[in-house]
């Protein structure tokens, strides 16, 4: 153990140094000018009852929220390609959090996971899968490389977006990986929890195996309302980039202590 | 010439980095023993069975609760025919807060569970008893790795018995929650709505206090906010209940969880239930 310490000391020290170059890399100063308009309705007629749905975004402060236009983003995927909500409104969307160094992703998109055909499948039936990528670059499962081997080892095809600073994982309150979260053809977040009841791939007791993500997009296609609309996510917490403002505040705290 | 020169003098270190940097086992990351305390059993005596895990340094297991995220230790104690076992208590965890408000109820160092076994009238004189447990478990640190393990334990039938593990009993049962009314000091209303529902708690003489909430399909903690001064603690834990859903138990909504309260003796637990409907002025 004590040489897995050290060796990983040395290799946090070196990856901290490279971090910065890797986020200065990822980050971007203004979001990406995206198309956040609505797909154009064919005939005039369809555009007088249409009403634009214009999507709060993380960069002004939103929050996700159950029931409400969910926020959107500006972020880029593994090839530096721009990824964001607003040009997939009229189809419905599902956020799902990754890290690639995260035992319970691994076995999501492992041999038999869930994750290992789910995406591909609901793609087919017009449903646009997003994967985001919170971990600090500096940790583990963090890095642009990293991911890469990973969807490739994995099959992986859907979109993964690098989200180094974590702005767009706190405002959508992602605790863990996988968690997930579903928004309809309007815009509205609908869905959030866990990816299913089985962690790991197995369920506790006799339960039946339920992908709620699944359940939500069933539910939505059928014009229902979700079902099951939040669960408790489970997995390993989301790697998170420290917040300086965050500890200033804490300083501030002590000090006034 | 001087690069390749360094280039193999250095390769030994760069082959023992990248072998270490292998993902570490669960398994062995996380030591589970399981004692008891007597070193034998007579008919029809109760003694406890202690499950113990211990953990490398900096890595944490968690709580019954385990939080935002994670997965709760799990054990599964097996003992032979005849003999019955009771709930397995578990020690109230420490939180542990992360980036992107992530909280966690964690255990770190060591874990003792505690399981009372009542031994049936028949037991036999000589004959060698075994009791194990499997357990599963998330073990965490910068990374988390699942593992898994098994402990036994063989204990004799015999007349008369001696207690064995004292220390480590003593130990364990300082860190299990206790009844609420063992702190007859402290003051826990619920205000606030029906549908958010705020546990106050007061006890003087505390210099801190904590809550940890148990698992609950309806009722979840929110927050929560403290407060101490020289006269004693005071905690605010803020809840929401979710409607009632036809299929789930149509019990009362009630605010549970563990009370923390740390005074100038030391530490100490207490469990909590109240109901999360606050009371009419």
């Amino acid at each position: 153990m004590k040489q897995i310490h050290l060796a990983s000391l040395a290799l946090a020290a070196f990856a901290v140094v490279g971090a910065g170059t890797v986020a200065q890399a990822l980050s971007f100063e203004a979001p990406a000018v995206q198309d956040r308009r609505p797909p154009r309705p064919e005939s005039p007629d369809a555009d007088k009852k249409e009403e634009k749905v214009v999507l709060p975004k993380v960069a002004d402060g939103a929050k996700a929220e159950l029931g409400k236009l969910a926020p959107d983003f500006a972020l880029k995927d593994l090839d530096g390609k721009d990824v964001g909500l607003s040009k997939h409104l009229g189809k419905i969307v599902v956020l799902e959090w990754l890290n690639p160094g995260c035992p319970y992703c691994v076995q999501a998109y492992g041999e038999n996971g869930a994750l290992r055909e789910q995406p591909d499948r609901v793609k087919k039936e017009g449903v646009v899968w997003l994967t985001i990528n919170s971990t600090e670059p500096g940790k583990d499962g963090g890095k642009v490389d990293v991911n890469k081997d990973f969807a490739q080892k994995n099959g992986i095809k859907s979109t993964i977006a690098m989200d180094p600073d974590g702005a767009v994982g706190r405002a959508y309150g992602a605790k863990t990986t996988p968690h997930c979260y579903v928004i309809n053809e309007k815009g509205v977040l609908v869905y959030a929890g866990a990816l299913d009841n089985a962690p790991m791939g197995k369920v506790e007791g006799d339960q039946k195996k339920v992908n709620y993500v699944d359940a939500a997009i069933a539910d939505i296609k059928a014009g229902r309302a979700v079902a099951t609309s939040e669960t408790k996510p489970y997995g390993c917490s989301v790697k998170y980039a420290k917040q300086e403002k965050r500890e200033e505040k804490k300083d501030e705290k002590k000090g006034a202590n | 010439m001087l690069l390749p020169a360094l280039c193999a003098a250095f390769a030994p270190l760069v082959a023992t980095i990248q072998d270490d940097e292998e993902i570490p086992d669960g398994n062995t990351l996380v030591k589970p023993s399981l004692l008891a305390d007597v070193d034998s059993i007579v008919a029809g005596a109760r003694f406890e069975l202690l499950l113990r895990f211990e953990l490398e340094p900096k890595w944490h297991v968690y709580w019954t609760n385990p939080g935002d995220a994670g997965q709760a230790l799990q054990a599964k104690l097996k003992a032979p025919e005849g003999f019955v076992v009771g709930e397995t208590r578990h020690p109230w965890p420490h939180r542990l807060d992360q980036e992107g408000d992530i909280i966690a109820y964690v255990h770190e160092k060591e874990v003792v569970l505690l399981a009372s076994v009542v031994a049936p009238a028949d037991v036999v004189e000589g004959r060698d008893y075994e009791f194990s447990f499997d357990a599963r478990w998330l073990v965490c640190t910068e990374l988390c790795v699942p593992g898994e393990g098994k402990a036994t334990l063989s204990l004799k039938g015999a007349k008369a018995s001696k207690p064995a593990n004292e220390a480590l009993l003593l130990a364990a049962r300082k860190h299990l929650p206790q009844a609420l009314d063992k702190l007859p000091l402290a003051k826990l209303v619920v205000e606030g709505s029906a549908s958010k529902p705020v546990l106050q708690a007061t006890v003087p003489g505390a210099q801190e206090l904590e809550f940890f909430p148990h698992l609950d399909e309806r009722v979840k903690m929110t927050g929560r906010t403290r407060e101490a001064g020289t006269s004693g603690a005071k905690l605010a834990a803020e809840f929401s209940v979710k409607p009632h859903k036809p299929g789930q138990p149509a019990e009362e909504p009630r605010v549970r969880g563990v009370l923390w309260v740390k005074t100038a003796k030391g530490e100490a637990a207490y469990e909590v239930a109240l109901p999360a409907k606050p009371k009419s002025p």
